[in-house]
């Protein structure tokens, strides 16, 4: 065997090997710095997203709070729907899983109904009116998607 | 030598590397000149570096995107609870013009702004106008 071809082809491996191994670690790198960009937009609309879907239950445990703490003023009829509503928005689910939104949606509807019963009972529907307005001029349109359903 | 695409890299004909020392004329044939090696080697570890870089970029890990929709969503359901909350009080005590105030400093884009939250986006610590509105609320009994 000639030595020289020996060395020729130990040669052309190593380069071949070496300029893989090059385009690996760029690869590598290159991945991790556009998943971490993904991750941190994911989190951006994660933000913005769950911020506008909760403005309403925070909201109604602003406007229950206050009508328990003031319970004296009303009609003790509606004690027991403001239980009820409590009930609905106090531990509602705040994660992004497929029950948990649906349970979330299921709950939020539940809500308003029974928002607009107590908010009629004690006659400061003005309290509720404009509901969704507030919910849009603080919690903004939301930039996710077209259709926000795409997140989910 | 320069890069027809058939080495072990996909991308073709982007680079013109010498990959050899050989081409240099100034010089005798020595292959083993280690000044020579190490600047050709820098050569072609940059480019494949450089193309490998590029094609990863495109190539982000496919959940990260709603991996992070996922992790900072409970957090911004938290801020979202507790603006709300601050709000329906507001509300309820009818005092117009401090609702209306409220809205305004409470809005989304200025929760969120970057200054309040680290590298990773997480709060650090207890957000500011939050607090100071919480207060305005317990004084309003």
């Amino acid at each position: 065997m000639d030595i020289s071809d020996i060395d020729y082809n130990i040669d052309t491996d190593e380069v071949l090997n070496l300029e893989e191994e090059y385009y690996q670690k760029g690869y590598k790198e290159g991945q991790e710095h556009s998943t971490k960009q993904q991750l941190t937009e994911g989190k951006e609309y994660g933000y913005q997203t769950a911020f506008q879907r909760f403005l309403i239950v925070g909201y109604i445990q602003g406007l229950v709070e206050e009508w328990t703490v003031h319970l004296d003023d009303y009609n003790s009829s509606v004690s027991n729907h403001l239980v009820q509503l409590n009930e609905l928005v106090s531990d509602i689910p705040m994660t992004n899983g497929d029950s948990e939104v649906s349970e979330f949606e299921k709950r939020i509807n539940k809500a308003r109904n029974k928002l607009r019963v107590i908010a009629t009972l004690v006659k400061e529907s003005w309290k509720i009116n404009k509901l969704d307005e507030v919910v849009k001029q603080v919690g903004g349109q939301l930039q996710v998607s077209e259709n926000v359903d795409d997140m989910w | 030598m320069p890069c027809e695409g058939e080495c072990s890299c996909s991308k073709k004909g982007t680079t013109d590397v010498q990959i050899s020392s050989s081409a240099n004329k100034d010089s005798n044939d020595d292959v083993w000149d280690e000044d020579r090696s190490v600047s050709s080697n820098a050569d072609i570890q940059r480019s494949h570096e450089k193309q490998g870089y590029l094609d990863g970029l495109s190539h982000a890990k496919e959940s990260s995107l709603q991996a992070g929709f996922d992790t900072a969503f409970p957090s911004g359901a938290q801020l979202g609870i507790a603006v709300g909350k601050i709000l329906g009080k507001l509300r309820s005590h009818n005092d117009e013009a401090l609702f209306i105030q409220g809205k305004q400093e409470l809005n989304i884009g200025k929760i969120m702004d970057k200054k309040y939250f680290n590298d990773e986006l997480e709060l650090a610590g207890e957000h500011e106008i939050i607090s100071k509105w919480q207060k305005i609320v317990e004084n309003l009994k």
